[in-house]
């Protein structure tokens, strides 16, 4: 038998039925938000209020399970009122850690609540030893979640350079890794991820068929168009298909997963710490099927089984951890 | 926007067969539609607390192997689902189109939305973020869809759930032998769709390469 691989498994909540379903699937730790602005997966209908969150951290708890509670949106300039209480009621409720990406939210929970475990969120981009140790130094960060731009070389350099631990993304939808720093979606929605926690927010987007196609619309403007028989994948611009120098085809990013089952090992041999499945926007069967997958083969227990129809476009990649292109 | 006819697009029928059957499904539906969604109202609030915002939004949900539409309306101290009107399908907010039992299972939390969307086995139209509110708020109850129904029908549960079961087993099996069937009539015809298909390709290239070298085709080809 394979042996176990000593990796935190992170896993993600929208509800708290997911947040249940997570934790009876074996998570070793749940990510979770408010219902509000201050994390970065402000959807309708989605997270939790402060009362659902002390219950599903008592739940979590009771099962040997972390919440990590996530206020990693930007606060506003001048009105930081709601991001600061996020903050103060993780701490109040308990909350295993928060995960931020604001500097000044930052320095509040360092000062506030000096006790409440800190991890800097991808939404920060810190991607080098300078940056990351800066957050460590001035703010007491003792994890930071990687952006997806490093290969397993690049990880393992990085950890030899730094005393945080690392958290990789390990399954779930790509981006063109500018996380933080990625606006292409305000320019058709007036929205901003990095603010109001919204990429390509619902109410911008619109569904057509038109006849056997599918037509995704964002902010007025057709993104794409899926033929009958093609995989759809998210309305987001990044994943538009466009015509340039009269070729039409997806100019930024495929709509294709990550998927690290394939280099777990060699994620645990370059120190990393953790692993995230992304997705709290996803359904329970979602969290569910990926966590119980990554349970398995955390455990030594064979492979995740076939995960390819819960991913975008129904395929998947190993992304920047192998840059086979360079 | 689809166009509709009273009992649904599976078995179109004269307007004024439609209008009797239209009031018989009526009729026959209503009692246990409202009586289950009175259950869910009971036995769910949080559903209508996340859908607050969207109260007076109309769903339709539509089947697609049942001839008969359904619109739905959250609205905490008065919500409806009732067998969809003209009205409704042209009012609607939103329509969540798929077969029957993905529709159950994804109410049920056992399928994900996002993957029966990727597959395009679940369309959606309208107001997307009606949809998505919708499908988180019902992704955070744990629901039993069987179970709402056997128990909207009263003293009458036990048999109900029987009779559940039977027809989902008689469904699956004419779903299972209406598929061979499909299979038999058109295999062959995509056989020759794939075949002339290819045919066409050769030709493409064919006039590509006189296109290029201005040379005569090769001789043998047959289409």
């Amino acid at each position: 038998m394979t042996p176990r691989l000593s990796l935190e498994l992170v896993c993600p909540a929208g509800t708290p039925a997911a947040l249940r379903t997570a934790v009876d699937a074996g998570a070793d730790a749940v990510y979770a938000g408010f219902r509000d602005a201050t994390n970065a997966r402000n959807f309708p209908g989605l997270n939790f209020s402060r009362a659902e969150m002390r219950e599903g951290l008592a739940y979590a708890h009771a099962h040997r399970c972390k919440l990590l509670i996530a206020v990693n949106t930007y606060a506003e300039a001048g009105a930081p009122g709601p991001w600061h209480d996020a903050i103060d009621a993780a701490a109040d409720m308990g909350a295993d850690a928060v995960i931020l990406a604001d500097i000044g939210l930052l320095d509040y929970a360092a000062r506030t609540h000096p006790h409440l475990r800190r991890h800097l969120s991808v939404q920060a981009s810190a991607s080098n030893p300078e940056s990351i140790n800066f957050y460590q130094r001035a703010f007491g960060v003792r994890r930071v979640v990687l952006p997806r731009v490093l290969t397993v070389a690049e990880i393992a350099h990085l950890n030899e350079q730094i005393d945080v631990e690392t958290e990789v993304f390990a399954f779930g939808g790509m981006c063109p890794m500018a996380e933080g720093r990625c606006a292409l979606s305000s320019y058709v929605t007036g929205e901003s991820p990095n603010l109001r926690g919204v990429c390509s927010p619902a109410s911008a987007v619109r569904y057509e068929k038109r006849g056997e196609d599918l037509v995704s619309q964002l902010g007025g403007f057709t993104i794409n168009a899926f033929g009958p028989h093609e995989s759809a994948g998210y309305p987001t611009l990044c994943k538009g298909r466009f015509t340039a120098n009269d070729r039409a085809g997806y100019l930024f990013e495929e709509p294709t997963s990550l998927n690290v089952t394939g280099i777990l090992p060699d994620l645990r041999a370059a120190g990393v710490t953790a692993l995230k499945i992304e997705g709290r926007q996803r359904g329970k069967a979602y969290v569910a099927e990926v966590v119980r997958g990554f349970r398995r083969a955390l455990d030594g227990n064979g492979r995740t089984g076939a995960l390819g129809n819960m991913t975008e476009g129904q395929r998947e990649t190993a992304g920047a951890y192998r840059r086979d292109w360079r | 926007m689809k166009t509709s006819t009273p009992l649904g697009s599976a078995f179109p029928l004269p307007p004024s067969v439609g209008d009797i059957g239209r009031s018989l499904t009526q009729l026959c539906l209503q009692p246990p539609l409202t009586i289950m969604m009175r259950q869910m109202a009971s036995h769910h609030p949080a559903i209508f607390e996340r859908m607050t915002n969207y109260a007076a939004a109309v769903f339709v949900v539509d089947p697609t192997d049942l001839p008969v539409r359904f619109a739905m309306v959250l609205e905490r101290r008065s919500p409806s689902l009732r067998v969809a009107t003209d009205d409704d399908i042209e009012a609607a907010t939103a329509t969540i189109q798929g077969p029957i039992a993905l529709l159950v299972d994804l109410l049920e939390g056992k399928i994900d939305g996002d993957a029966l969307f990727f597959s395009r086995q679940l369309v959606v139209e309208g107001d997307t973020e009606a949809i998505v509110a919708l499908r988180n708020a019902v992704d955070g109850e744990e629901i039993d869809v069987r179970s709402e129904i056997a128990r909207s029908t009263g003293p009458f549960a036990g048999a109900m759930r029987n009779l559940i079961a039977v027809l989902e087993s008689v469904f699956a099996r004419g779903r299972s032998r209406l598929r061979t069937l499909q299979d038999a009539i058109l295999e062959p015809a995509a056989n020759d769709i794939r075949s002339q298909r290819h045919d066409i390709d050769a030709l493409r290239d064919q006039i590509a390469e006189l296109k290029r070298g201005g040379r005569k085709p090769r001789s043998g080809f047959s289409a």
